[in-house]
């Protein structure tokens, strides 16, 4: 969780913002009504919102509460009955404006026919990103959902977690600086949710401004700076993750396995100091997290190579959402053949010991990396099958020439095979 | 090497540029020399000429010259020199198109393996049917392929609306909505050559074949169309895919235009696929024999028989025709004279009579009906004979191009072994020669002379008797008259000039049918904006249909009464028919240009025409995107209504 909120750039002293909000929504309401025009449902209340840049803002409430709805209105999928939205200072219906936001919806709706490369550069082309550019992201975005292996299948074919991915990759092919989540996680497996989070925390360390709405507390606990916590259309609590639930009245100290006389010993300790006021309250030995579990026989399995229909875990954020877009220089010394490119990061915000959410920047470079790097103690580092498969051993076809990005395939040309990428044998 | 890394191989080979340019060249001097030696080999046979015996009447010979020329003009029209020039011209074009689209060794192998099912069918007596038509769907296919690629070439720029039209080919051929229409199409297109009955005379083949392809593929690809367009935005809606499009800088119009794009490119290849097909098969047809020839190719002018002349200026042409001035109008003041003095008629035998206005209606169009029967009919010994008058030639008389007469008698029941002697004269002469001209009855028969026998101003006479002039044995001529009464039908007798050539009339004819399926597409896109696919799909074909009908109901409107048969004035007569008038008028340019029949009749639209029907196309369908446009700016399209 973010623990340094009040320092967020651009708030004063006395933490007041001086920034101009990215998204502001003042006074928003949204009535739903039947057929005869009679009011249905009031699904957003007369809501106050102000999301600031480079934040990480997280919309809770439970089912019904009026997330999706708020965050509809703010993409202009649905006109408020009263208020006003503001995206970037414009109305949400100004299509310039649309060029810096990505969204991914509570469910993926995709064309079923495309296939996953498809379909990315379908909304790549909608952003009139370059051929060139294009294909990078691509292919750096079906590395990261690790859906490089079933890039060629239609994406009807895929199961709901796959396509969720899709729709993650989607969202981020513009390397939007305002992304809004609705219910990222949904569909996800607990290696993609992860996957999900240190991607948030990543693009926020880039400054980017991230919307995250979800019903999942643990998701945007971990995640968010600040948070608006929605019920019956309306903010019931809003704040910083600190502010909102900072506790005084406890305190744990978490050390390795101690007997019961040490423990005694600290206790009598505790009750000495306090004047008997205070004393332990309970001792538990904990377990290893069912998240680390699962993650750990997932990696092991992808160690052993163990085939699979569905999307293999690369973990690796995109390069060019790292801000890691390559440079001429790289261009330059790749094309000469150098074993070991300088890459340059030109991105201020990159460097992780700046980024102000600090108590997780130290594990994020790599989620499966870091996460075999935290456990791995006793294992043997795992090779990430997918990796093997990412930027320098892809499928001829997949790094397109520039401005060649038109299918002429064999049999693929007749009819099915949309973008000429040889099918992957 | 495994048959995968081959085909890989092949694949690099074909899409490499040194292949490309030396496989275009191959073809194109394959095909030129081809050509060339097929010319030379054709010419070198010798071309007849007129050859006239010694000390003949030099007045006759004039005549005689003058009408050779005359149909040596027709013949000309017949020569497969050129049609084969056209198609080798276009086949090379299209096969430089496939080279360079990367697909040469492919096609080729498609190609060969093609020849291989289809080619032993074909030489056997009970397959030849079918492997006629695998050969067809193959070459379809492949053509229909090669134009989606390009055409997948040509959008593939990163624009919104390009890529959204891009979307939509790709839509196309991987949903059955779409795909059934089209497999039915080629399918039909392939399987039409077989329904042809080998044993008609040539013109009503390629009549049947013209009317039946250009009119059942356009009605394939129109329906198609229209439930594919209404789909691709409907069913986008009802499945939210719109808010991944609509959220990324994408304007309504862009996505609307980029819909129409994608559907209208759509039509456009599968009507550019029919119609080569169409072209290519009408050729080959023109080339086979017509009735009474032995071979497919005449063309001594002189040895022309009647089944040649009637395809060559009745259908493969672009003719310009004109009927014979009308005696009588409804609202002539003659016919008032003459309903008065029927009113009289009728109250000397009863005072009272006092006609309702539908009464009256019925009895000016019975007079008109009966004057025009009058008018079109030649009693054998009282009437001898009738003149009809045709106005507005003169464009016909500029041309020097031959005139035909088409006509049809109809008597006696049109029996089927009567043969009647017709002669025809104008100011200028006779137009048939001593004695007459023997006609069956019931079925029309054509006539070509020169324009010379055309007036200055346009205007032709023409003297038409119901019998012939026989010489008597003291050498007096006599009138023999047909045994009974002859009638031309309403459209029984008919002028008609070329005004155009029938390659060009087909081009034309082709695009008129391009801008109706593009205005079908915005009207599918139209109603999807708002529509449920259902719904939607139920408005689209409606309109469909009305604007198909628009001129049948426009011509029925006139007859339509306001009042009932007492003359009373009925509410719901004056709403229909004031709903129909409009609604036929707003269709009326759409129904009009009527290019299927055109076609197959052989008459010319006009690039006039054309250009009139477009722009108003147009700007309905400009009208329809703009409205589409604004449905979508006000609608939410987060709520959907359609389930």
């Amino acid at each position: 969780m973010a623990d340094t909120a009040t320092s967020t750039p651009g708030t004063t002293a006395t933490g007041t913002r001086t920034d101009r909000p990215i998204v502001a929504c003042q006074r928003l309401s949204k009535v739903f009504r039947d057929f005869w025009m009679r009011p249905n449902a009031k699904a957003v209340d007369a809501l106050d919102l102000l999301v600031y840049p480079k934040e990480i803002f997280g919309l809770l409430g439970p089912n019904g509460s009026g997330k999706s709805t708020t965050i509809k209105m703010i993409l202009g999928l649905l006109r408020p009955t009263s208020g006003r939205v503001m995206v970037f200072n414009k109305p949400p219906t100004d299509v310039p404006t649309k060029k810096r936001i990505g969204y991914l919806p509570e469910e993926s709706y995709l064309y079923p026919f495309l296939n996953a490369r498809e379909t990315l550069d379908y909304y790549a082309k909608l952003f009139e990103i370059d051929a060139k550019t294009r294909t990078r992201r691509i292919d750096e975005l079906l590395d990261m959902v690790g859906l490089q292996h079933a890039q060629f299948r239609p994406v009807r074919e895929y199961s709901k977690g796959m396509q969720r991915r899709i729709g993650i990759a989607q969202a981020l092919i513009n390397d939007p600086d305002l992304l809004i989540l609705d219910e990222p996680t949904t569909g996800l497996d607990p290696i993609g949710t992860r996957q999900v989070k240190d991607l948030i925390l990543e693009l926020g360390r880039r400054g980017k401004t991230v919307i995250l709405s979800s019903h999942l507390l643990a998701d945007v606990e971990d995640v968010v700076d600040r948070m608006a916590i929605l019920y019956g259309g309306r903010i019931r609590g809003e704040g910083t993750c600190d502010e909102l639930l900072a506790s005084n009245e406890k305190t744990t100290i978490e050390t390795d396995a101690l007997d019961e006389d040490t423990i005694a010993e600290i206790d009598r300790i505790i009750r000495e100091r306090s004047g008997g006021e205070k004393s332990i309250r309970g001792v538990t030995m904990p377990r290893q997290k069912l998240e680390e579990f699962f993650l750990g026989i997932v990696e092991r399995a992808q160690a052993e190579r163990v085939a699979t229909a569905g999307a293999v875990h690369s973990g690796g954020t995109a390069a060019f959402l790292k801000g890691e877009d390559q440079t001429g220089d790289e261009l330059i010394s790749s094309l000469l053949g150098s074993d070991e490119p300088e890459i340059t990061h030109d991105t201020p915000e990159s460097p992780i010991t700046d980024a102000p959410r600090t108590h997780q920047s130290d594990e994020t470079e790599g989620v499966i990396g870091s996460l075999l790097a935290t456990d791995a103690g006793d294992e043997p580092p795992a090779p990430d099958s997918s990796r093997t498969n990412s930027t320098d051993d892809r499928p001829e076809a997949a790094s397109t020439e520039p401005g060649e990005d038109v299918d002429l395939g064999v049999i693929g040309s007749l009819l099915d095979d949309d973008d000429g990428e040889e099918k992957p044998s | 090497m495994t048959l995968r890394e081959r085909v890989r191989a092949a694949d690099r080979l074909q899409k490499s540029r040194g292949f490309k340019i030396g496989a275009s060249v191959l073809t194109g001097l394959l095909v030129i020399g081809t050509l060339i030696t097929w010319i030379v080999l054709t010419t070198s046979e010798g071309g007849a000429g007129l050859t006239l015996p010694e000390g003949v009447d030099p007045e006759l010979a004039a005549q005689a010259e003058a009408q050779y020329g005359l149909f040596k003009d027709i013949a000309g029209a017949s020569n497969p020199i050129v049609g084969i020039s056209v198609t080798a011209a276009l086949g090379l074009v299209a096969v430089i198109g496939v080279i360079w689209l990367g697909l040469g060794l492919t096609y080729l192998g498609l190609a060969l393996a093609g020849l291989l099912i289809a080619g032993p069918l074909m030489l056997s007596d009970t397959g030849a049917g079918a492997g006629r038509m695998i050969g067809g769907v193959l070459a379809l296919t492949m053509a229909f392929t090669a134009l989606m690629q390009a055409a997948r070439i040509a959008l593939s720029g990163s624009r919104p609306v390009l890529s959204i039209a891009r979307n939509v080919l790709a839509e196309a051929v991987r949903l059955k909505l779409s795909m059934v229409f089209v497999v039915m199409l080629i399918v039909l297109m392939a399987a039409l050559p077989l329904l042809l009955d080998g044993e008609q005379p040539l013109r009503y083949r390629v009549q049947t074949f013209l009317q039946w392809a250009t009119g059942g593929s356009f009605w394939i690809i129109a329906t198609m169309v229209v439930f594919f367009s209404v789909g691709t935005v409907a069913f986008e809606q009802r499945d939210k895919i719109i808010w991944q499009t609509m959220t990324k800088p994408v304007a309504p119009w862009q996505y609307l235009l980029g819909k129409w794009l994608g559907v209208s490119l759509l039509a456009a290849i599968l009507l550019a696929v029919s119609s080569s097909g169409i072209f290519l098969f009408t050729e080959y047809l023109r080339t086979q024999p017509a009735t009474g020839e032995v071979t497919g190719e005449p063309i001594d002018p002189l040895d022309l028989t009647e089944d040649r002349v009637v395809l060559e200026t009745q259908i493969l042409t672009a003719r310009r025709s004109v009927y014979p001035q009308d005696l009588v109008d409804i609202r002539d003041e003659a016919v008032d004279v003459a309903v008065r003095e029927q009113i009289e008629r009728e109250r000397r035998q009863d005072p009272d009579y006092d006609p309702s206005p539908g009464e009256l209606r019925m009895m000016r169009i019975d007079i008109v009906n009966k004057e025009s029967l009058e008018y079109r009919s030649i009693e054998p010994t009282r009437d001898q004979y009738e003149e009809f008058v045709f106005l507005g030639l003169g464009a016909a008389k500029q041309s020097n191009r031959p005139i035909t007469l088409r006509y049809k008698i109809n008597a006696e029941g049109n029996r089927p072994d009567a043969l009647y002697t017709l002669m025809m004269e104008t100011p200028e002469g006779p137009l048939t020669p001593y004695p007459g001209r023997t006609t069956g009855l019931g079925f029309s028969h054509t006539l070509t002379f020169s324009p010379d026998f055309i007036a200055g101003d346009g205007r032709f006479d023409l003297r038409i008797w119901n019998g012939s002039i026989r010489m008597l044995e003291d050498g007096r001529p006599v009138f023999v008259p047909n045994p009974a009464t002859i009638t031309f039908p309403v459209d029984g007798l008919e002028l008609s000039y070329a005004a155009g050539s029938y390659h060009m009339n087909f081009v034309r004819i082709v695009f008129v049918l391009w801008i109706k399926l593009a205005f079908l597409a915005a009207l599918g896109i139209w109603a999807g904006t708002f529509l449920s696919f259902p719904v939607a799909g139920l408005v689209s074909v409606g309109t469909f249909l009305v604007a198909e009908g628009a001129s049948f109901v426009q011509s029925s409107i006139d007859m339509f009464s306001l009042t009932d048969y007492d003359g009373n004035t009925e509410t719901w007569r004056v709403i229909a028919k004031a709903i129909a008038d409009t609604v036929s008028n707003l269709f009326l340019v759409y129904s009009e240009l009527k290019p299927t029949t055109r076609l197959a009749d052989g008459r010319l639209l006009s690039w006039y025409e054309v250009g009139g029907g477009s722009v108003v196309l147009a700007i309905a369908m400009s009208a329809l995107l703009l409205t589409g446009v604004y449905i979508m700016k006000r609608r939410e399209l987060a709520i959907y209504s359609g389930h």
